[in-house]
Parts: structure tokens; sequence; C-alpha cells
């Protein structure tokens, strides 16, 4: 079934090429800003997640520290992508009904196309993070200690986003099934995701919270977050996060596939129970 | 590789009415229904649900057309969603050899933000058509559209004929082998449309099959010679396109519904309508014949002013004019009445003539309607124009005074040979 749909977008790739063309198209066509867009919601993002450590810093009576505010930076962009994905393939389908009634298409190249253009926004955002990065690691200011680490096991941090683009996909196929019979999902997902930056602890660390802190791991997006913080800020995974990671890659690689499953049953039923 | 593009057999489909799953508590069961389906018997109608297709069958060979035509919601557009996979059906089976396109709505998928030339890529894809296919005929479609000027404007700026003419240039410039068209040629003005006859016209000749819909019967009757009527679900006529045409007159009027003003306690009625030729027999008219129309005019109270009205329409609703008796004072009583068109003006083809009686000086109050209009089928003289204007042509002298009949000439012309 799975080789049946893989196929079958194949075929249509160029109609998923053009959908997604479409989509970064008219986003940007007549925005003021342009391609600064894409800027524009991480760096509110970051902003707010330092405004969260400053204030922390002055309670816990410590200087801010740089590393922080770096995990900051790494974690809010690959969550805005996760949020992006969820929030604009669920609402796709919905989006293009009048495509799905009058055309024949694999239904799973519109969430899809959705995710590849939330894609294109992360690859932006993400080379202006790293630029910035590069820049705060050569001219920054020389604390003692550098505010990241360099090192080979960064190349495991695409792996994680791997890990949490498929997380994302099955839960935007799932949702965007769903919204389609339920018309209130919508609103369900937009609040989740409203909130859902403190739930994926973006802002903090695992263990800034107490002893509770680890409920939050039970999120499936939260290890994968932290896993990316400890790679770039600590150098490494605390081996404690490994069965985290673990029960997050399951969740994700079963939730797509459960996704592919329902999206797969529910697919012709769209066209008539709109 | 078999000789039908088209084979239909048997084919079920039933929707269900009123709001369908709005809340969780019903969907939830559905799903696990829908889930383990094949437990559950497919062709049984649970509460609320009907048959939008009941048994339909059909085939159309390589390189034929064939006309669906019905009264709305007779499942015409169900039974192309069907062909072009969009719903499925559930039970029967149906085959479409080649690679099919359909034409459902025009400029599917059209985003009003983009330009018409992003669009036809758009449109074209989305359609089916490769890349480079749609290059290789930007220029054909842009030419074929007439927009050539705003080309690079977004298409919100298009007047919506614009944008039809601009869908149906894309849609018409796909390559299918199997053409599924729902009702799309009516965009435009008339000059647009009868370029889209005579591109259709061209793909048929050109080996595509082609299932037409429409509720414009003159191009039904001018692209498919073969035709099935429609419906509530049902095949209730399979065959020559004329004759689909009367049965889908006579399903109109079958259940043509509360007529527009109530017949109730009028003051007059007609009765006894009789169609037919001069040989008060056949039930058709010839062109250039006589056509007479015979009635009973049923007074029941003293009318001053009463006339008869007929109404003449082409089938596809045109409407071309009206008979009247003129004004006329009856008591109480019966009066036959006949009334001879001499010569007929129209040509060949299927007219709808509508009755009614009027009264007052001016005819303004309409006192009775015939519930259903009658049909006539006019042969024997030129097809697709509806009028015939005959009259005298003369020659004229260098005085410009008439020397004598066009006919001379052509016997003259004869004599010569």
């Amino acid at each position: 079934m799975v080789t049946g749909m893989v196929k079958e977008v194949y075929a249509y790739r160029e109609l998923l090429a053009a959908l997604t063309y479409r989509d970064i198209r008219v986003k940007y066509k007549q925005a003021v800003m342009g391609i600064m867009w894409v800027f524009f919601i991480p760096v509110l993002a970051i902003s707010s997640g330092i405004i969260f450590r400053l204030a922390m810093a002055y309670f816990s009576g410590q200087p801010p520290r740089l590393d922080d505010i770096v995990a900051v930076m790494v974690k809010s962009v690959p969550w805005l992508l996760f949020a992006s994905i969820v929030g604009s393939s669920s609402n796709s389908l919905i989006g293009n009904m009048g495509l799905i009634t009058k055309i024949y298409f694999p239904r799973e190249v519109v969430p899809l196309s959705s995710l590849l253009s939330a894609l294109f926004d992360f690859t932006i955002s993400a080379t202006g993070l790293l630029i910035l990065l590069t820049l705060l690691y050569t001219f920054g200011p020389n604390t003692g200690e550098p505010p990241f680490i360099v090192s080979v096991k960064l190349l495991y941090v695409p792996v994680l986003l791997g890990v949490l683009i498929v997380l994302a996909a099955g839960l935007g196929l799932t949702l965007s099934c769903a919204n389609l019979f339920l018309r209130d999902v919508k609103y369900l997902v937009q609040v989740f995701l409203q909130f859902g930056i403190f739930f994926s602890l973006v802002f903090f660390k695992h263990d800034e919270l107490g002893s509770w802190g680890w409920v939050l791991l039970f999120n499936p997006v939260t290890p994968l977050l932290e896993g990316i913080r400890m790679l770039v800020v600590e150098g490494g995974i605390e081996p404690f996060l490994f069965p985290w990671l673990a029960y997050s890659i399951t969740v994700a690689v079963a939730g797509f596939a459960a996704a592919c499953v329902i999206f797969d049953h529910a697919e012709y039923l769209f066209a008539e129970y709109v | 590789m078999s000789d039908y593009a088209i084979q239909v057999d048997h084919v079920w489909k039933k929707f269900r009415k009123g709001e369908i799953h709005d809340s969780l508590r019903e969907l939830i069961p559905a799903m696990a229904k829908g889930l383990m389906r094949r437990g559950t018997k497919k062709d049984e109608l649970a509460n609320r649900e009907f048959w939008a297709l009941k048994d339909v069958s059909f085939e159309v060979k390589r390189g034929e057309s064939l006309g669906i035509i019905g009264p709305n919601g007779a499942g015409k557009s169900t039974m192309l969603k069907l062909l072009s996979r969009i719903i499925r059906p559930n039970s029967g089976r149906y085959e479409v050899n080649g690679r099919l396109s359909a034409l459902i709505e025009v400029g599917a998928g059209f985003h009003g933000d983009l330009t018409g030339r992003e669009n036809i890529y758009l449109s074209g894809t989305i359609l089916g058509m490769k890349r480079k296919q749609i290059k290789a005929k930007e220029d054909q479609i842009i030419d074929f559209s007439g927009v050539e000027d705003f080309i690079d404007t977004p298409i919100k700026r298009y007047s919506s004929g614009m944008v039809a003419r601009l869908g149906f240039a894309v849609a018409a410039h796909m390559e299918p082998e199997v053409l599924l068209v729902d009702e799309v040629l009516s965009v435009g003005d008339a000059k647009f449309r009868q370029k889209c006859i005579r591109h259709m016209h061209e793909l048929i000749r050109s080996n595509v099959s082609v299932v037409f819909i429409s509720h414009i019967l003159d191009q039904v009757r001018a692209l498919c010679p073969k035709t099935i009527v429609l419906d509530h679900g049902a095949v209730v006529y399979s065959g020559e396109t004329e004759g689909a045409i009367h049965k889908y007159m006579e399903v109109l009027g079958d259940d043509g519904g509360p007529a527009r003003k109530s017949n109730e306690n009028a003051p007059a009625e007609l009765r006894d309508i009789r169609i037919t030729g001069t040989d008060r027999k056949s039930e058709k008219w010839r062109v250039q014949q006589p056509g007479v129309i015979e009635c009973v005019v049923v007074v029941h109270r003293p009318i001053d002013h009463l006339s008869v009205l007929v109404g003449v329409s082409s089938i596809g609703g045109l409407f071309l004019g009206t008979a009247n008796s003129g004004p006329m004072c009856l008591e109480p009583g019966e009066y036959p009445l006949r009334f001879t068109l001499d010569p007929m003006p129209l040509n060949n083809g299927d007219y709808t003539l509508e009755f009614s009686l009027h009264e007052g000086p001016m005819q303004d109050q309409t006192v009775w309607t015939m519930r259903q209009p009658r049909t006539i089928s006019v042969y024997d003289g030129y097809a697709g124009a509806f009028v015939r204007f005959d009259g005298d042509w003369q020659t004229l002298d260098a005085q410009g005074q008439p020397s004598g009949r066009t006919q001379e000439l052509y016997l003259h012309h004869e004599s010569v040979e």
C-alpha cells in the first residue's frame, strides 16, 4: 500500500512541484517584505525566548548565558518548522476543496505540497540561523567558554530534524483528513500549536522545571528538540535521553504509517463528504 | 486492447441526504465501519441514503462520442465524477481504456494571485499535462484563449469570461484519449462557444472518445450521434440522440411540478390540443408545409377579451415568438379553434409550444396556462438554424425595377446546359 502511494505520488511529482510552487509564490508575491517574511516569525519566536531567558536569569540572580540563548535559537526554528507543517497541511485539503471535488489526483499530493513549502521556508530561516551562529562563534563576546560546540556530532542534527519532519507529516496527514469531516479540528490545531511552544520545552531545558519536568518528554517533539539542543550546546546527547529519542522515533514512524493507512481509506470519501 | 474506450457495467452509487458527520460521536463508528467495509453490505440503503446512480450501464467505443442528458439531479455529474475516479461506486464495475481527461470545471486550480501564464502551467499540471507539453503548447493556448494582452496580469483582475476562456483553452489543449466534458461549453460569448464546438469536433475526428454532458440540446445534437437519458439515477433511454431528446422532454414533463399559475377557478381553459401536419394525422411538422394546431376553448363565464397565445421556443430554451388568436368575445360554452401556420417558418429540430389564455384588451391578464409545454418536431429542412426566411428574390434592371425572379436565372442556366 505504501509503495502504491509512493508510486502514485511519484507519477504526479510535477503536480506536487506545481502546487508547492504555487503556495510559495502566492505567499511571497504580494508581501511588502518579500522573502524577508520568512525571518519574521523566527525572529519573533527567538526574541520571546530571549525575554524568557532574561527573566529567568534575573530571578536566579545570575547573568544571562549566551549558550541558553543559542539553545532558544536552535530549538525555535525546528519548532516553527513542525508547527508550520502541521498547521498548513492540516488545512490543505479544505483549502483545495475546489480541486478535490473536480479533478482526480492522489490526494496525498495536497498535504505534501504544504509540507514542502514549509520546508522551503525552513531552509531559508535555517540558513539565516546558521550564518548568525557562525558570526556569533567567530566574532561573539569572549566569555571564556564558547556558546556552542562544533563537532562531528552536529551531523546528527539533520537526523533528528528528519524524525521531526516525519512526525509532523504523519500528524498533518491525519489532521488534514479529520479536518474535512470535523470542521472544529482546525481550531483545535490552532490552539495546540499556539501553546505547544511551551509544552515542547522550546524556551527551557528539561531539568529546569523541577522534578516533574520529564513528564513533558512524553510529548514526542520535546526529546527531539532537547536532542538538538544537547548536540549543539553541549556537544553530545546525554545518555538518559536515548530511550526518549527512541520513543520519539517510534511515535513518528508508527504515526506516519497509521496516517498513511487512514489517509488511504478516507481518501475516496473526500469528494463526497465535504 | 479493447475496442471500447469506456465500459460501465451495472454501476450503483448512493449518497446521503442532510448533514454528514459533524461530530466525533458520529465519525468514529463510521470510520470503523469504513475500515472493515467488506463486512457490511454495500447495496443496502441506510437511513437517509438514496441512489444517485441505479444500475447504470453503457459503453463508448473508441472515437465515438456519447451525450448524457437528463433533468437536474439525474446523476449526470455523478457519473462523470465516477469515471474520472473522483468518487467510487458502491457496486458495479467500470473501465476506462486510455488516458483520461475530465473537463468538469473550467479553470480548475486557477489561483487569483497568479498571472494568466502561471495559471496555464498550474492548471495544465493539475489536469495531468507535463511541463514540457505545456511549454510546447503555451502559445497555442494563449492564442486560443484570446487573452494575450493580459497574459501576464494576475487573473483576479480578469473578467469571469476571460477566466473561463483561459480555463477552457488550457483544458482543450490536453492530449486525452478519453475526454469527459461536463457543461463547460456554455462559457464565453457565442463566437468562443462555436470555437469550442469546432475544437471538440476536431478531437472526435482524431479518434478521441468523448462523453458530453450538456443542457444545451443543440450542442448535444451537434456533437453526439448517440445519447443516453438519465432520470433519478437510472438510464431511461439509450440510443439515437433524436430519440433521447424526445425522451428527455417526456421526462421533464413527468415531474414538471406545480404550474406557474394556478388554473383553479379560471374563467376559461383549453382542451383537446392537437398539433398536426396538414394531413391532420402526423404529429410532426414539415418544413414549407403548413402546420396545424387545434384546440377547444371551454368558457365558464362570459368574457369580453379572451385570446389564445401559443409561445414557441427552441428545445434549448430560446424563445422564438408567439402565435396570437387576437381577442374574442365569448359566452360560456365550447369553441373549437384551428390555427394554421402557413408557411412553416421553423427549420429542422424540436420545439416546445406553450399554450395560455389571456384576458383584457391588452391581453395582460393570464387566466390559464398549460401545465406542460407540448413538443413538436420539424423535419425535411435545413438543420442548424431555427427560422427560415422565405421571401421573394427578384432581379433588377438598370432602372432598379424588378425584371424577373432568381429562379428564372437557374432555369436559364439549366437550359443552356
